[in-house]
């Protein structure tokens, strides 16, 4: 099926922003821990909560159940997306290095477009619901 | 096995299914309801219940208040749940079999709608007191001002309905989440780690059980309506789960951080402890996402309510309630300002009230039905044409003398306010109702018939 195939993908490339923050919050750890504690927790949320959606398709043969289940998993995404790009920049999660930041809002803005664009096209191609 | 359609009987008349049954097709999924419920919780509101533990409790006993308050509210949740799961009714109906016709309107708007308009009032009001904090020299930022423009956001997402609601809770809830745990941070850091955080001293020490009542009390009402959304669960027991881990889990954790807040900065305004602390726009948007996903819900309960009697499109109920709601922050605004008086006297005015009906919803669909020998899943089955009673004499009196019994009788100290009086309406109820049954006494006075838009 070509949309599970795009999800499958677009899911991927999702979950690389995560790891991303990770190793961020590896690097940051020492500075701030109190950065790393927040890199962490949304990079782990965001990576479980994406890594999810393949079991959960992969014997999915209802076009619309498999909308539906990619609209759950990429609003996960979004939310944490956004959520990342309020906090970051935050002066309580400033660090050694002013680059850190802008990088881990960078990946956070991008997983969360990516996010809003999959949620149109799961509505669009499977007339998925937006509420689930 | 080929799956059997639903035969849905029923016209929605006034839209959102405000009065009639959820159909099978629109029910939604357990993370829905979870995310849902959790978007009422987070609101500035629980912080600031946390950050008053803050001041009376320490460390250590907050958390055990926060506990077992969360405990009674999963309790009542986890028993009125699972009747807006099995009747896929909102709350006002399900108050039918248990007040009769009329006494589902009055008890209705008793219960939930002017309360749930008075939550809605407060927090709008509220809203203009933390963004006014947030941009203390900015014109459109006022206390007055900003609770007209924030009240008038809040409505956005009530106006869709249960849409608007998941659909705005899904983008708020990890973000609050979250920044919670910034609070949680925040006490670590300035109040010397967790060791340093359990030795302060709260500034003005009370009772634990005024703590577990005051976490009751604030959140009583979501308690005894969380039909309203878990009407739209998939499965039954949906509601109830999803209910009890947001309490047990994030309420708890939500109490905590911001009493931690409150006990190293001595601050009971949360957001502007925030901002001292450097949450930047955090701050802000943990403001309005806060408040937006919790005060839509109340404008919406309001409706769903108000609906029973007003038989107008539910979604302008929403505009004309809120209005006045938004109005009356407005006024709230102009006359005190930021003081926090208004607040907490609306606090203790719920804990009063509403519980005892609640109770007797309890007692009727889970005790009354047993003791008739109605299986769970028969009972609050509302078809086109069922008859019910146009008062139920016994809902009625066990909740009024419930009511007066529990704030009154019961002398201060006497346990938890609002659970005795929910405990008494639901012994009341069970008691009159089974000795009527036996001694042939008519509960029902009247027959009122719904018709198929469920008036």
């Amino acid at each position: 099926m070509k949309f599970k195939r795009y999800v499958k993908i677009s899911s991927g490339i999702i979950m690389i922003f995560p790891i991303v923050l990770l190793v961020l919050a590896a690097v940051v750890w020492s500075q701030n821990v109190f950065t790393g504690i927040v890199y962490l927790a949304v990079g782990v949320i965001q990576l479980v909560g994406m890594a999810l959606i393949y079991p959960r398709i992969s014997k999915e043969e209802d076009l619309w159940e498999l909308g539906n289940k990619c609209v759950q998993h990429n609003w996960i995404a979004l939310s944490l997306g956004l959520t990342g790009c309020a906090m970051f920049l935050a002066p309580f999660f400033a660090v050694d290095s002013t680059a850190i930041p802008y990088i881990a809002f960078a990946v956070c803005l991008l997983s969360a477009l990516l996010s809003i664009f999959n949620l149109y096209k799961a509505v669009k191609e499977t007339r998925a619901r937006l509420v689930v | 096995m080929e799956k059997v359609e639903e035969v849905w009987l029923w016209e929605d008349k006034f839209g959102d299914y405000a009065l009639v049954p959820v159909p099978k097709k629109e029910t939604r999924s357990l993370l829905t309801m979870f995310y849902t419920y959790t978007g009422v919780l987070c609101c500035i509101a629980a912080l600031w219940g946390g950050s008053v533990l803050g001041t009376q409790f320490y460390l250590k006993d907050a958390v055990w208040v926060a506990v077992a308050g969360s405990a009674v509210l999963s309790l009542i949740g986890g028993l009125t749940a699972p009747i807006g799961g099995v009747s896929r009714c909102s709350t006002y109906v399900n108050l039918r079999p248990a007040f009769g016709n009329i006494g589902s309107q009055v008890w209705g708007t008793v219960v939930s709608g002017i309360p749930a308009l008075g939550w809605f009032t407060v927090q709008t009001w509220l809203f203009g007191v933390i963004i006014s904090t947030i941009f203390p020299e900015a014109p459109w930022a006022t206390v007055f001002a900003a609770s007209i423009w924030g009240g008038i956001l809040m409505l956005i997402t009530a106006y869709f309905g249960f849409r608007g609601l998941a659909f705005f809770s899904y983008l708020a809830v990890p973000f609050f989440m979250l920044l919670a745990g910034f609070g949680v941070m925040i006490g670590v850091q300035q109040g010397g780690g967790f060791a340093g955080l359990a030795s302060i001293k709260p500034a003005s020490p009370v009772p634990f059980g005024v703590g577990v009542t005051e976490v009751v009390g604030m959140y009583v009402v979501g308690a005894i309506i969380t039909a309203d959304i878990c009407r739209y669960a998939k499965k039954i027991w949906h509601g109830a789960a999803a209910w009890v881990i947001q309490l047990m889990f994030l309420q708890v954790y939500m109490l905590s951080g911001a009493a931690m807040i409150t006990l190293v900065t001595g601050e009971a305004n949360i957001a502007g402890a925030l901002l001292a602390a450097g949450a930047g726009m955090g701050a802000f948007l943990m403001a309005i996402l806060g408040q937006w996903s919790t005060n839509d819900n109340n404008i919406y309960s309001t409706s769903l309510a108000i609906n029973l009697w007003v038989p107008i499109q539910r979604k302008y109920i929403v505009l004309i309630a809120g209005a006045i709601g938004v109005a009356l922050a407005a006024v709230i605004a102009r006359v005190w300002g930021a003081a926090m008086e208004p607040f907490q006297a609306f606090l203790m005015l719920l804990g009063t009230f509403l519980p005892a009906a609640g109770g007797v919803l309890i007692a009727d669909f889970w005790l009354y039905r047993w003791y008739k020998g109605e299986r769970l899943r028969e009972r609050y089955q509302f078809q086109p044409g069922t008859k019910v009673a146009k008062v139920n004499w016994i809902g009625w009196f066990s909740a009024i003398v419930a009511t007066v019994l529990g704030k009154w009788a019961i002398p201060e100290g006497g346990g938890i306010m609002c659970l005795n009086c929910l405990l008494l309406g639901l012994v009341l109820y069970i008691v009159i109702a089974i000795a009527c049954d036996k001694a042939g006494v008519k509960m029902d006075l009247g027959e009122h018939i719904i018709d198929k838009t469920g008036a």
